[in-house]
């Protein structure tokens, strides 16, 4: 815990607007120091509004299991594999200007692509590897206002190399917000919401709600959002839970620092 | 300079160009006059379901294996529902990821021909 407590003395940057890399389900302004090694596994449960029947949604667990490397301090790459559609994810984090007495906030740029390896070649036969890319860009900016609150605006661009024209454009936009507040000294109240321009109406704009607890060299998040994807287009683009109806998802991410 | 050049290269990795629908990756499927199990819907099952729904597999409480049992899926428990679904919505079946449309299409096929054996 020593180097956590470590009061910067030469800077006057803000630190650690949030504790963990992600503020629910969505990318948070925070890096990976350099160096250091992340594990992340995270599950997403079935809908909890199937009741007892499903216990809660318990039965229909979805995983992603990660890591993330600071290749420096304002770099890291990160690498996943999740159970929905069968899909790798790359991602690359950077740090664009840091919150300081003389810029107002932490801008922090994300790039992932999706891989969707689930498509069997079987069933489309004239599928290219570049069928099964999504993209996704993030601009992020974040700004602590002080130890106990820190609020953060996103824009995102996701495209798809391969989209249902019935539900779903090949290319979206959209922008929300996110902020964390505190509650005591490890635990943290986290809230984000995206409005996505380009939705057709099937599908919802997520909203998630996730409490931050902070146990020694782990942070553990857990979750309530009506968006069950974990990959970074997955998540914005396809939310199918329903807030109003009780359709939604109980979930955690687990980050564990090596 | 060179974090400039670096976030540059991830950028013009990051966005793709050309998209295209499900469909166009499709095989154009012959029409099938009267579609019988054994013969067009087995195949799908047996790909796309069994590998779960079997005896041994983790939804064995609710078996695939046979005529009998995919009819009475098919009748009894919402199966042509459930594979009707979209990715991300709750209860979609196969878990892994909607199956094509023109299999589902033949499924639905099947159902309205009478669940032919």
């Amino acid at each position: 815990m020593a180097e956590l407590d470590t009061v910067q003395t030469e800077d006057t940057y803000a630190v650690s607007a949030f504790k963990g890399l992600q503020i629910v389900s969505l990318q948070s302004t925070k890096l990976a120091a350099e160096k250091d090694f992340y594990l992340a596994v995270s599950h997403r449960f079935g809908t909890v509004k199937n009741g007892f029947s499903e216990f809660f949604g318990l039965d229909n667990a979805t995983t992603k299991i990660g890591f993330i490397y600071g290749l420096n301090d304002w770099l890291s790459l990160s690498a996943s594999r999740h159970t929905l559609l069968k899909v790798y994810e790359g991602a690359a984090k950077y740090r664009i200007m840091r919150q300081s007495d003389k810029f107002p906030v932490e801008l922090v740029g994300y790039n992932a692509i999706g891989i969707n390896s689930a498509l069997k070649k079987k069933d489309y036969p004239k599928i290219e590897f570049t069928d099964r890319l999504a993209y996704t860009s993030e601009l992020l900016a974040s700004r602590k206002f002080s130890d106990d609150l820190s609020l953060q605006f996103i824009s995102a661009y996701v495209h798809k190399n391969l989209y249902n024209p019935e539900i779903e454009n090949e290319n979206q936009f959209a922008v929300g917000a996110g902020g964390r507040m505190k509650l005591s000294k490890r635990l943290s109240l986290n809230l984000e919401y995206i409005y996505n321009f380009d939705k057709p109406d099937y599908y919802t704009n997520p909203l998630s709600i996730g409490l931050d607890v902070e146990t020694g060299g782990h942070i553990f998040q857990l979750l309530f959002t009506n968006s069950q994807a974990m990959t970074e287009s997955g998540y914005i683009t396809s939310a199918a839970g329903d807030w109003g109806k009780g359709d939604f998802f109980f979930g955690f991410n687990l980050y564990r620092v090596f | 300079m060179k974090k400039i050049v670096l976030i540059s290269g991830i950028l013009l990795l990051a966005f793709g160009c050309e998209s295209g629908t499900f469909e166009e990756i499709s095989e154009e499927m012959p029409l099938i006059e009267e579609a019988h199990y054994t013969e067009h819907i087995k195949p799908i099952i047996d790909a796309n379901c069994i590998e779960c729904h079997n005896p041994d597999g983790v939804s064995s409480f609710r078996l695939l294996t046979n005529y009998a049992e995919v009819k009475t899926a098919v009748q009894e428990t919402n199966l042509l529902d459930r594979i009707q679904r979209q990715n991300g919505e709750e209860g979609q079946m196969p878990q892994t990821g909607r199956m094509p449309q023109n299999l589902i299409d033949l499924i639905l096929q099947w159902n309205e021909q009478g669940l032919l054996e």
